[in-house]
């Protein structure tokens, strides 16, 4: 083969190579949005106390696939790592979560029933021991897990900077990110308190493709007492079991 | 070769129309919930598992009681018989339960009419009848499990 025919088989095998890359389906990752994620977490594990409003919504699907959209607040008062209060309300289920270091108590005020548990001594440890006894998840978990080993980073698969937004008046930066289960997007503050303002994610595991959106007001110099994560039972408010999903999904599978 | 190009297409698009109206027109299964919106990023999602189980109407004993506690409220519009998880349980309107024994264990997402709210060693229980019904909340539900008499 002469030079020029050699040069020519060298270009185009170049070409069908790089095309086969770029026609995988692996998606990218860009790296300023994992650090992103990074410094936003390690801030939030700087904060002591804080409260944070959040606005959400959440679908659910019925069988033949509708979807309806529950619009909900939480409350949340934290004081890292042994107090936190969560008051919860999506308009068909009303809770507060309280936990003083000692005692966890779910309270349903509507229904006059609460349920106390003894507790271990972090919140870090109660939402484990909530997740892995009891098949319940702490509301706003995330604002918790972020920057701690219980993030599992192999889990994102895709991860991209959409750019600027500006969410509540506040100049955030967009990121958006893919797992085999979900694709979430979040939107951290810009500035010195990279704290996350927005967030939506997206479920997969069904094909109508259910939300959940969550936006966040902050408020990092709370006032409160040690009161506010004790519960004293009000008059008529009866103690009943704090249930066991999990122990519900065994016995039947 | 146009003209079979596009005779082509045409049944292609035929075929496909048909086939997404019979999709649509299967499945119409009424107002259950199947799943919901997992909301956390960072966790095991127990609670999402636990809540498309429990609508899946697998509890042989009390499918009867269910069904027929919430015809009523399927009428009245209000809660269309789904999303059973919410403060607002229905109302037994009829003695719609029936006389069968409930065996202990089963869990109920609501209760029978004209039960009664008894402690024991502090916490309480709703006897309804000869059925005893221990009462236990999660962050997403109410429901009562039948036990024996405490």
């Amino acid at each position: 083969m002469n030079t020029v025919s050699k040069i020519m088989v060298a270009v185009l095998t170049t070409f069908f190579v790089t095309s086969a890359f770029s026609q995988s389906d692996e998606p990218a990752i860009d790296s300023t949005a994992m650090v992103a994620l990074e410094k936003m977490g390690e801030y939030l594990r700087t904060l002591k106390a804080f409260r944070v409003t959040v606005v959400t919504t959440n679908d659910t699907v019925l069988e033949d696939g509708q979807k309806i959209q529950y619009a909900g607040t939480a409350d949340l008062l934290a004081n890292a790592p042994s107090g936190l209060r969560i008051h919860t309300d999506n308009n068909r289920r009303e809770r507060l979560y309280l936990y003083n270091g000692k005692k966890f108590t779910l309270w349903g005020q509507r229904l006059d029933y609460y349920a106390t548990v003894d507790a271990p001594d972090t919140i870090s440890k109660l939402a484990d021991m909530l997740e892995n006894k009891y098949g319940m998840d702490l509301p706003q978990i995330d604002l918790f897990r972020w920057g701690t080993p219980a993030v599992d980073k192999t889990a994102i698969i895709g991860a991209m900077d959409v750019g600027p937004a500006a969410i509540n008046g506040t100049t955030c930066q967009h990121y958006v990110f893919r797992q085999d289960d979900i694709d979430w997007q979040i939107w951290i503050q810009k500035g010195d308190y990279p704290l996350p303002r927005k967030m939506v994610i997206t479920s997969k595991t069904d094909d109508a493709r259910p939300q959940h959106s969550a936006e966040y007001q902050w408020d990092l110099a709370p006032s409160f007492n040690d009161a506010a994560f004790t519960f004293n039972p009000p008059k008529g408010a009866l103690r009943v079991v704090l249930e066991n999903t999990l122990s519900t999904d065994d016995t039947n599978e | 070769m146009k003209r079979i190009c596009s005779t082509f297409l045409s049944v292609s698009l035929l075929v496909f129309i048909v086939a997404e109206a019979d999709s649509r027109g299967r499945g119409g299964g009424g107002h259950h919930e199947r799943s919901h919106a997992r909301s956390s990023v960072n966790s095991g999602h127990h609670e999402h598992r636990g809540n498309s189980y429990r609508n899946s109407g697998n509890r042989n004993v009390n499918i009867n009681s269910n069904r027929n506690v919430n015809v009523d409220v399927n009428n009245r519009g209000y809660h269309h018989g789904c999303c059973y998880h919410d403060d607002y349980h229905p109302l037994a309107v009829a003695a719609a339960v029936t006389a069968t024994a409930v065996v202990v264990g089963s869990i109920v997402n609501s209760l029978p009419p004209s039960c009664q709210t008894v402690m024991s060693n502090g916490f309480a229980y709703q006897q309804c009848g000869n059925t005893w019904y221990q009462p236990q909340i999660s962050g997403s539900s109410t429901t009562y499990v039948v036990v024996n008499a405490p």
